[in-house]
């Protein structure tokens, strides 16, 4: 099989059950980001952020800038949300 | 000068949304918005790729993936599927999948299969021992992740989409240049 980084060997870790070995083949098999699923948001966020703010702003001068911005606005109010209800989860 | 409300004369595009649907941030290229559409492009077909990347090419399916298994009859429609169809090329990416699933299906002995798709589950299928699969459907959060990344970014390109279908194409032109030509005011000299 191919080397390849660990994160690209589901193909051939699910093959195991099915009998044969496979290599990880890029956009038809998937990649192993289980563990870093919540990391996986920031980039989604951001994009979220820059393709709103490319629809709203008039002048795409201060884009950049204007995108980062609310990227992290959104980021904070989901940390702050989060921790209120863990908060609140430990309270009752 | 600044804009007034009358000046905006908007307009249907039909034509720029359809064009925006096939390929992201088209319909605002067509329009004259040449930097906007080119990020609108750039920004919406990398998250829709990023997430066929992330969860393979099983993420785009117009049927329920709950349902994917060899024993079930014709699965449900899966509503994360209304999201992603707002990108023209999921359509595409449906089609080849489900050809592959099929084609699948056929080399294993099961020419009319109900649900192709469920063969290639590593953990139900059963006789998928001698063929490799055309692809590896993915679960769990690389599922949700790949899920999640390919309709965000059709409901982004709705977005884009609605903002072409109605408007006036000049208008943010004129709103830029208004802002160039009228400077803040400057301070008044304090009478003394």
């Amino acid at each position: 099989m191919i080397s390849l980084p660990l994160v690209f060997t589901t193909a051939a870790s699910s093959a195991i059950s099915t009998g044969f070995t496979l290599g990880y083949r890029p956009l038809l098999d998937p990649i192993a980001v289980d563990d870093y699923w919540l990391v996986l948001l920031l980039p989604l966020v951001f994009a979220i952020s820059l393709v709103y703010k490319t629809i709203k702003l008039d002048d795409l001068t201060h884009l950049p800038r204007q995108a980062i911005y609310l990227a992290g606005q959104i980021v904070a109010f989901m940390v702050l949300t989060a921790s209120a209800l863990w908060l609140m989860g430990m309270l009752v | 000068m600044s804009e007034k409300p009358s000046e905006i004369k908007p307009q249907w595009h039909p034509h720029a949304a359809a064009a925006g649907w096939i390929v992201p941030g088209l319909g605002h290229l067509i329009l004259g918005q040449k930097k906007r559409g080119i990020i609108l492009c750039v920004s919406i077909l990398s998250l829709w790729l990023a997430g066929i990347f992330i969860g393979g090419i099983s993420v785009i399916d117009k049927y329920d993936r709950v349902d994917s298994d060899v024993s079930s009859a014709k699965p449900t429609r899966s509503w994360w599927f209304f999201g992603q169809a707002m990108i023209a090329p999921s359509f595409v990416v449906d089609v080849m999948r489900e050809r592959m699933a099929v084609a699948h299906a056929k080399a294993l002995g099961y020419p009319n299969h109900a649900n192709p798709r469920g063969l290639l589950d590593p953990v139900s299928a059963t006789s998928a021992s001698t063929l490799a699969p055309p692809y590896e459907p993915s679960f769990g959060r690389v599922a949700e992740q790949g899920i999640l990344y390919t309709a965000l970014a059709g409901m982004l390109n709705l977005l884009a989409m609605i903002d072409v279908l109605y408007c006036d194409p000049n208008a943010r032109r004129r709103a830029v240049a208004s802002q160039a030509s009228d400077p803040v005011p400057a301070a008044e000299p304090i009478a003394s």
